[in-house]
């Protein structure tokens, strides 16, 4: 991905590309590179033409082999997301051309608010009632997304509609288990679990974000105003999203507070249910308990990659020892059932 | 006799060496690096200092659970022993006491990998969220 010595020659590029996609002369300018530590580059720039200056963001994909579904997959489902009603942002160009920046990319609508969690968690201490609006949001958000039906998302992002989504996230988990460098009794006890205590399968598949999670949206003072990053936007069960967002990991010390550090569960599931969406208490749980048991397992493979030297990086390394977290959390959430 | 400063000496300064004149002087992804080395440097350091007896008990506890006799090496017993119950408990062999059994030991030895790598992590029960089925 681009560095900062790269960004004039960016800038230059974006305009090339802009003013022959718009049809005017546009010019590209006060480039900022974000997303620190990510693989894939998400730059924020301002487009000036003849009808004023545009906030814009480009995101440029990584290279092929880590991505998961595609550009015009994602882009296909930030389109239908925003017509359903969630917050995103506004597409305005997709390009597959490797030649601009050695990737595909798209750019759309630049959205205010911060992202980080401490920013976000820092936010919501200074304003009385915005956790607790942006709780409400969330629930709304997802029930937007999940108002979409499975068979008219795009096709690349669709999983098999005839077999159950507990059922297809058990097979993939257990691929992934397989890939780690030791023995893990842990996972292999939570696994047992989902296996033993999976849940009806939902009235239908939906579209599922996947990942909507504290470090995943843009809030503002005024609550939440984008979610971010659909490249893992699938078909599935709607209790994947309510699950992820409630992962204990994504609190940030905000322990008590469920859906990610600023929200009791209860304000996203009334306006979840209120926005139309079907809450079922025991596939909530079934999903935390598998989000919990995927992001350790994750973690886990981010160190696999260091170690192999697939993708040697120091925070990869670290996310090793970081599994453990999850594997406390997993624990707790099985243990007065097991 | 190794010479002073001693290995948690070294860890102790290297610590030191991020926290006051690195992290002062770096931003973005230099910034989180450092900190990612920082801690793992503290992690070394509770390691070298609780890792020994740790893996003694989780090796009392695994011989217990799965009814074997201890061996003289406790770091490659464990290991095995480790790789036995993970095998176990993914074939579904044994009934519900002894996977209660399993879940006991292991929230024993989470706790103590937990106390190396992020301590403190298990003030939280997470009581007030778990569903009954």
């Amino acid at each position: 991905m681009t560095h900062l010595r790269d960004l004039d020659d960016m800038g230059k590029a974006l305009s090339t590309y802009l003013t022959s996609a718009w049809g005017r002369t546009v010019r590209c300018h006060d480039l900022i590179e974000t997303s620190v530590g990510a693989r894939r580059g998400n730059v924020l720039f301002q487009a000036t033409d003849d009808e004023g200056t545009h906030d814009l963001v480009v995101t440029v994909y990584p290279p092929a082999d880590v991505v998961i579904f595609g550009v015009e997959a994602e882009t296909g489902a930030l389109r239908l997301a925003e017509a359903a009603g969630a917050p995103v942002a506004h597409v305005f160009e997709v390009c597959e051309d490797t030649s601009w920046f050695g990737e595909p990319f798209f750019i759309s609508q630049r959205m205010p608010g911060v992202s980080l969690p401490k920013d976000i968690l820092r936010l919501v201490a200074a304003h009385e009632g915005l956790g607790e609006r942006m709780g409400r949001q969330v629930g709304a958000g997802f029930a937007a997304i999940h108002s979409v039906p499975a068979d008219q998302c795009p096709e690349s992002m669709r999983y098999p509609l005839d077999v159950a989504p507990s059922v297809q996230s058990l097979s993939r988990i257990r691929e992934s288990m397989d890939e780690l460098l030791q023995p893990a009794p842990v996972f292999e006890l939570g696994l047992r679990w989902l296996e033993r205590n999976q849940p009806d399968a939902p009235a239908r598949h939906t579209m599922v974000h996947g990942d909507v999670r504290n470090g995943n949206i843009l809030v503002s003072e005024r609550g939440l105003e984008a979610m971010l990053d659909w490249e893992g936007c699938h078909t599935g069960d709607p209790h994947e999203d309510l699950g992820w967002v409630a992962l204990r990991t994504w609190r940030f010390g905000n322990d008590e507070l469920e859906v990610g550090g600023f929200s009791p569960r209860r304000q996203m599931v009334e306006a979840y249910e209120e926005g139309g969406g079907h809450f079922d208490p025991h596939s909530y749980h079934w999903w935390k308990v598998m989000g919990t048991l995927r992001w350790g397992v994750g973690l886990s493979k981010q160190s696999v990659q260091h170690i192999q030297g697939t993708y040697r990086n120091i925070a990869m390394a670290g996310s090793g020892r970081r599994a453990v977290e999850l594997e406390y959390d997993l624990l707790r959430l099985l243990d007065p059932v097991v | 006799m190794q010479d002073r400063p001693s290995a948690a000496e070294l860890l102790a300064t290297i610590e030191e060496y991020f926290r006051a004149e690195v992290l002062p002087n770096v931003t973005g992804t230099l910034r989180y690096h450092t900190l990612v080395a920082s801690n793992m440097v503290r992690i070394l350091a509770r390691e070298a200092e609780q890792y020994p007896a740790a893996l003694v008990a989780e090796r009392a506890q695994l011989c217990d659970l799965l009814a074997v006799a201890p061996e003289v090496e406790a770091s490659t017993q464990v290991a095995v022993l480790n790789a036995q119950l993970a095998d176990q408990l993914r074939a579904g062999q044994g009934d519900e006491g002894f996977e209660r059994a399993a879940l006991d030991v292991l929230l024993g030895t989470t706790l103590a990998k937990l106390a190396i790598n992020k301590p403190g992590y298990d003030s939280y029960d997470m009581a007030v969220e778990v569903e009954t089925p």
